[in-house]
């Protein structure tokens, strides 16, 4: 795994990119880095939690889903002097079974105007599951309050979970 | 006060004890991948003994738990939908202001179990 905080710019410095291959017991490890690290750049608590949880789902369903064990994960602040946004993404390359699922639940998440209602019906459906919570997405929708995009280049998908700064966020 | 069940892992643990009218269950750590392995049984074993003890309400104290992912929430919404099902007592969830995530998961489970979830944060 490499840490690699870039350092052309204010936003550069504050990112964070990081290849790695985490089994499922690690991914804790990175979500606790993250929230460390940000804790010294954003000051922001509320926000640092939010970014946690993108994190944290993102990553555990690249271990759980990812053909090939690896996985990108960056942080992006951007925006320069424009409204500034937080990006949390991971980069995989999930089975196909996995892709299409990823695409659906991702355009039902994006339909919405209401994503605590929608949370709701998948606490329901959630209760009754017998294998997996089906709940990462939507949990980064609507408690994390990011949106949600999925980009496919080839096998290769990013999932992007995104938040404006807002200006007394400034670091 | 009489310990019913309790797990202990690297980055997790959790106890539930019986006091008074009620039980009082308290996780500490990260509930994750690794906790979940534990954590689904143990919540069904405390509505177990919640119906045998005739308990009023369970307090649940997680303001020393610094995460819960995905997964080991949806054990805890199981665990709602079955207490909500049998209605036999209440779920007080003992929350920490420090743990921002705190406030934004709870919120989502009053509105799943709204009649049967309540919440005290310090």
């Amino acid at each position: 795994m490499t840490a690699v905080p870039k350092g052309e710019s204010d936003c550069e410095a504050q990112s964070v990119d990081l290849a790695c291959a985490p089994e499922l017991d690690q991914v804790s490890s990175i979500r606790e880095f993250i929230e460390s690290y940000y804790r010294l750049v954003l000051h922001d608590p509320d926000l640092i939690s939010r970014m946690a949880i993108a994190a944290h789902e993102l990553l555990e369903n690249a271990a759980k889903y990812s053909t090939t064990g690896g996985s990108r994960l960056r942080i992006a602040i951007t925006g320069g002097t424009a409204p500034r946004t937080v990006s949390v993404s991971v980069s995989n390359r999930p089975d196909p079974a996995r892709l299409e699922e990823l695409k659906g639940t991702i355009s039902e998440l994006g339909r919405t105007d209401d994503a605590g209602e929608l949370y709701q019906a998948y606490l329901e459906r959630a209760a009754r599951r017998e294998e997996g919570s089906g709940l990462g997405l939507a949990r980064i929708r609507a408690e994390a309050e990011m949106s949600l995009v999925v980009e496919i280049d080839g096998n290769n998908v990013c999932v992007k979970a995104e938040t404006p700064l807002q200006p007394e966020e400034k670091p | 006060m009489t310990e019913l069940v309790s797990i202990s892992d690297a980055k997790f643990s959790a106890r539930a004890t019986h006091v008074g009218a009620g039980i009082l269950l308290e996780l500490t750590g990260a509930a994750d991948a690794t906790a979940k392995r534990n954590l689904a049984r143990m919540l069904g074993e405390i509505h177990e003994h919640a119906k045998a003890l005739g308990a009023e309400e369970v307090r649940m104290d997680i303001r020393r738990l610094t995460f819960m992912n995905s997964s080991c929430f949806k054990d805890v919404i199981t665990w709602l939908d079955r207490a909500r099902a049998d209605a036999r007592y209440r779920i007080t969830f003992l929350s920490s202001a420090t743990q921002h995530w705190q406030k934004r998961s709870l919120h989502a489970l009053s509105c799943f179990a709204r009649d049967l979830v309540s919440i005290e944060a310090s």
